[in-house]
């Protein structure tokens, strides 16, 4: 890295190698916890599908908080670099994260099949009565309306 | 084409079978049931009770079945004609936020002067309607909360723990917002047209009775609490179990911080038809 480019400069005026990736690390925490608190304030994600989120956002800070505890669980899992077991902690959330949300996909799949069943009985309900009642519907109406 | 030949569904509700007065309140029951077909026909039967004492009210009954999986629906085809009442099958599960929402649009849409939500399991005492609907049409206030826990109130039938989790949220509301409220997991309450409008364009989804709270004070609707006895489930089992409790207390206090800094819909004004006696 040359002396001139504006990351050297930044990192010149950070006092020590290991702070360098705890700075970054907890600065990206506190970005997504903003970033997530926002989302659901601007109701663009649920409350209950941020949880996961923040749970592992603050696992993550957490463990660049306490680099002892890091180490610690580093020792116990039997990984030699402390940070890869950051990776592999985020990695654990990550699979954490899409699994929930494979069955939430699985769910609303779920929904949708059967409400579009539901839509479908109750338009054949709505056509017999207005035959009943003697009511033409013009054919091209609702086809016209529903198709893209 | 068709619109000019079909009526207006709303012109079909037992509300327009040559009822008294139309300068009458009209007052919305918002019943949401999930698998009641054992209790609901005991509160249709304790609504006909208070139309028999109340008879300068139209009481609608909507019954809001949240995707039941019994046989809610077919009951309810059965006593809807009996008990003059309206049923609204959801073909998923909504849970009770959203469902008690959709009974609020249909309210809304009716034209209810006062709209309130009794549960369907027989927790609310239909005779302590008139307690919680007066204050709203005397015109002093907008929301009224049914209480277990203020003075005056029958006893008090809630376990230990849902006690704790109240007092919880009571101490919530009051530092988020400043409103007082005792009973913050009561689901019994009244609100008047404007609110029941906002109501219907915002409401909570999963855990609504607390959450409610926040958006309402800020959109300056004036709340008050009155004291009433609640029944303890007669059948069924309560939604709240102690499992899903942290959830529930994480999620609802998250959710109620959060809402203090949402971007919020606008209030609706509604020309007041109330108090009418003059008072």
């Amino acid at each position: 890295m040359g002396t001139d480019s504006p990351f050297a400069q930044v990192a010149a005026n950070l006092p020590d190698y290991r702070l360098r990736i705890e700075f970054w690390a907890i600065l990206g925490c506190v970005v997504l916890f903003a970033g997530l608190i926002e989302l659901v304030r601007r109701h663009r994600l649920k409350e209950r599908y941020s949880f996961l989120w923040f749970l592992t956002a603050g696992v993550m800070l957490i463990f660049t908080l306490r680099r002892d505890w890091l180490e610690d669980l580093a020792k116990m899992v039997g990984v030699y670099y402390p940070p890869s077991a950051l990776f592999l902690l985020l990695v654990f959330f990550m699979l954490l994260i899409l699994i929930h949300f494979s069955t939430v996909i699985s769910r609303l799949l779920n929904d949708k099949q059967s409400l579009v069943q539901s839509m479908g009985l109750l338009e054949a309900r709505m056509r017999n009565l207005e035959r009943n009642l003697g009511v033409q519907a013009n054919p091209d109406e609702d086809i016209s309306s529903s198709a893209d | 084409m068709i619109s000019r030949k079909m009526p207006n569904p709303l012109r079909l509700l037992p509300d327009e079978a040559g009822l008294p007065d139309p300068s009458f309140p009209k007052i919305a029951i918002v019943i949401p049931a999930f698998n009641e077909e054992k209790n609901i026909e005991s509160v249709l039967i304790e609504i006909q009770k208070l139309r028999a004492q109340q008879t300068g009210w139209r009481i609608l009954p909507v019954i809001v079945n949240d995707g039941s999986s019994d046989q809610t629906e077919k009951v309810l085809q059965r006593l809807c004609p009996i008990y003059e009442a309206q049923a609204i099958n959801l073909p998923l599960n909504l849970g009770i936020g959203r469902a008690v929402q959709t009974g609020f649009r249909f309210a809304t849409a009716w034209g209810a002067d006062v709209t309130l939500q009794l549960d369907g399991d027989g927790q609310h005492p239909p005779e302590q309607i008139p307690s919680i609907v007066e204050p709203i049409l005397s015109g002093k206030f907008d929301v009224v909360v049914g209480s277990r826990y203020l003075a005056g109130a029958g006893g008090n039938v809630s376990s230990s723990l849902r006690q704790a989790g109240t007092i919880f949220f009571s101490c919530l509301l009051k530092i988020l917002v400043g409103v007082k409220i005792s009973d913050t997991t009561s689901g019994f309450r009244a609100f008047d047209r404007e609110s029941a409008d906002f109501i219907s364009r915002y409401y909570p989804d999963d855990y609504p009775e607390v959450e409610a709270y926040v958006p309402l004070v800020r959109r300056k609707f004036r709340i008050t609490e009155v004291p009433v006895s609640m029944r303890v489930r007669s059948r069924g089992k309560s939604s709240i179990t102690p499992i899903r409790s942290l959830y529930y207390m994480v999620k609802v206090a998250f959710a109620s911080i959060i809402d203090v800094i949402r971007p919020l819909p606008v209030r609706n004004k509604f020309k007041k038809k109330f108090p009418i006696h003059g008072n």
